[in-house]
């Protein structure tokens, strides 16, 4: 968009920004290392349109990938440097008339962080823009779990990293990007997977490194991977992604 | 296959392979995310640096893309809704982690340049300093200052009976054309109006002397609009050449400069 659609958007009624948090980092030996950033861009695109009163921000990466760094290809911010990108970020948009900002996140690894430096970057804006955090990714998991399970697929061949779901998605945003020849069963140990062992997996991952459980770097198994249940995973993403925005931002 | 450079659009194996090919040089370019007037996207910068620097890494034949660096240094371009800027000091960083993690990654060279005159300044002056961070493993070269690439579509053009207040600096004929041989579905012809077109701030003695009151008093204040030169009747066939000299040139001085 030019200066001037952005100026008569917001005049117009959008008067919210989605500012979501991709990631440059390994996706397996069959997905790009922009596979986050892609996502994001496909799906917040997707929920600005419904939502009818948004504009999706450039995505911010890279972010935080420090645990994927031991595959090539992958960069990442220290968290300081992803916390000083953010304010600038939020400082630029709180100029221009928008009335919420909604920080979120496509890449679970900048998750933790974002909730420890959305306060004071909301502090600092405090009366000239409401900043909020929508962390849609967690519950949205869980329905695509959920979803996946009717379809027969298992909860480890789904995956959290490159796997089934996130393969089938990226068969729909940029399936001329997804080289299936190569896509090749990760970690697949049914235990990891289980909701209530999923934090510890997640928390053991971000402190040993993703080779320390995969040596081809994907959490899952994308093989099989399906654009149409891509669809539909993504429209699980959108919709979550929308009732989560409407309520942070009072419009639910 | 197709045999993209973007490390972006490759897989971590890609990347792996090309590097242990000898494909040992990495290119960083900072872009930006800022107004380009009426008729052209706010990532206008960033466009034409993936392209930029997807033919330079082709003609090196050695080379990969990193992620190129946007939002960066915009600042006086925040007037204009939609611009993000980075502060200088967290630009710094960004490009220093940058470097570190092509490091990482076992790349020797990198070659550092801007399709966005803001970052010109700072690149400069901040590479010699991360250099000196990252160590003497990998050899950093930061190449090709814009005002060089300036003079040379201004006396292209004005060959081509394009004046320089007319070609211009942001948004003016010269970038405009560009984008029309890159993205023409993001360029609105019909919205395209002269922005300052004065004909002394364009004048190659004056080019820094009006850069540094853009900085200092904002774009905004020399033109309502955003656009300092005339995009009116741009044209997509010039913008190839004007696009594939600048490629030249940066080619040129990396093989000039590298070993």
């Amino acid at each position: 968009m030019s200066w001037v659609e952005i100026k008569d958007a917001i005049a117009g009624g959008k008067t919210t920004v989605l500012v979501i948090s991709g990631s440059i980092e390994q996706h397996g030996p069959h997905l790009p290392t922009g596979t986050d950033t892609f996502l994001a861009y496909e799906i917040g695109k997707r929920a600005a349109q419904r939502l009818g009163y948004a504009l999706v921000a450039p995505i911010v990466r890279p972010a935080l990938s420090e645990h994927h760094m031991g595959f090539p290809g992958s960069f990442t911010l220290s968290w300081e440097t992803y916390r000083d990108v953010l304010d600038d970020y939020c400082d630029s948009l709180a100029r221009y008339g928008f009335k919420d900002l909604v920080l979120m996140s496509s890449h679970g690894g900048n998750n933790a962080v974002l909730k420890t430096i959305t306060p004071d970057l909301a502090k600092k804006l405090y009366g000239k823009v409401n900043i909020h955090l929508v962390l849609h990714i967690e519950k949205g998991m869980v329905q695509a779990v959920a979803f996946l399970k009717e379809k027969g697929i298992s909860a480890e061949k789904a995956g959290v990293h490159s796997g089934y779901s996130e393969t089938s998605e990226m068969l729909v945003a940029k399936p001329y990007l997804v080289k299936m020849d190569f896509a090749e069963q990760g970690q697949v140990e049914e235990a990891l997977y289980r909701p209530e062992n999923i934090p510890r997996f997640q928390i053991d991952s971000f402190i040993h490194g993703v080779q320390h459980f995969s040596k081809n770097g994907v959490l899952g198994d994308p093989r099989g991977a399906n654009g149409e249940i891509g669809k539909e995973l993504i429209e699980l993403s959108v919709k979550v992604m929308c009732e989560e925005i409407s309520k942070a931002v009072g419009k639910g | 296959m197709s045999e993209t450079v973007l490390m972006e659009e490759m897989t971590w194996k890609e990347i792996k392979e090309a590097i242990e090919g000898g494909k040992d040089t990495a290119i960083l370019v900072s872009a930006s995310i800022e107004q380009h007037g009426p008729h052209l996207p706010t990532a206008t910068d960033t466009i034409i640096g993936y392209a930029t620097a997807e033919a330079v890494a082709k003609r090196l034949g050695n080379a990969l893309v990193a992620p190129l660096i946007r939002p960066a240094l915009s600042r006086h371009h925040i007037d204009f809704p939609g611009t993000i800027a980075l502060r200088l000091e967290t630009f710094v960083k960004v490009l220093e982690e940058h470097c570190f993690c092509l490091r990482a990654h076992g790349f020797k060279k990198i070659v550092l340049f801007v399709s966005h005159g803001g970052n010109s300044d700072a690149l400069i002056a901040f590479v010699p300093t991360i250099a000196k961070k990252v160590g003497p493993d990998l050899q950093l070269l930061a190449v090709s200052p814009v005002e060089k690439h300036i003079k040379s579509f201004q006396k292209f053009l004005a060959l081509k009976g394009i004046t320089f207040q007319k070609a211009g600096v942001h948004s003016g004929f010269s970038e405009t054309s560009v984008m029309l041989m890159l993205r023409p579905d993001l360029v609105a012809m019909d919205k395209a109006q002269p922005g300052l077109t004065e004909e002394a701030f364009y004048q190659p003695d004056n080019l820094e002397k009006s850069k540094i009151a853009s900085f200092i008093h904002g774009v905004k204040s020399q033109s309502e609009i955003g656009v300092l030169g005339d995009p009116t009747g741009s044209d997509a066939a010039l913008g190839k050449e004007i696009f594939d000299r600048n490629v030249n040139d940066i080619v040129e001085e990396i093989k000039n400069n590298l070993a």
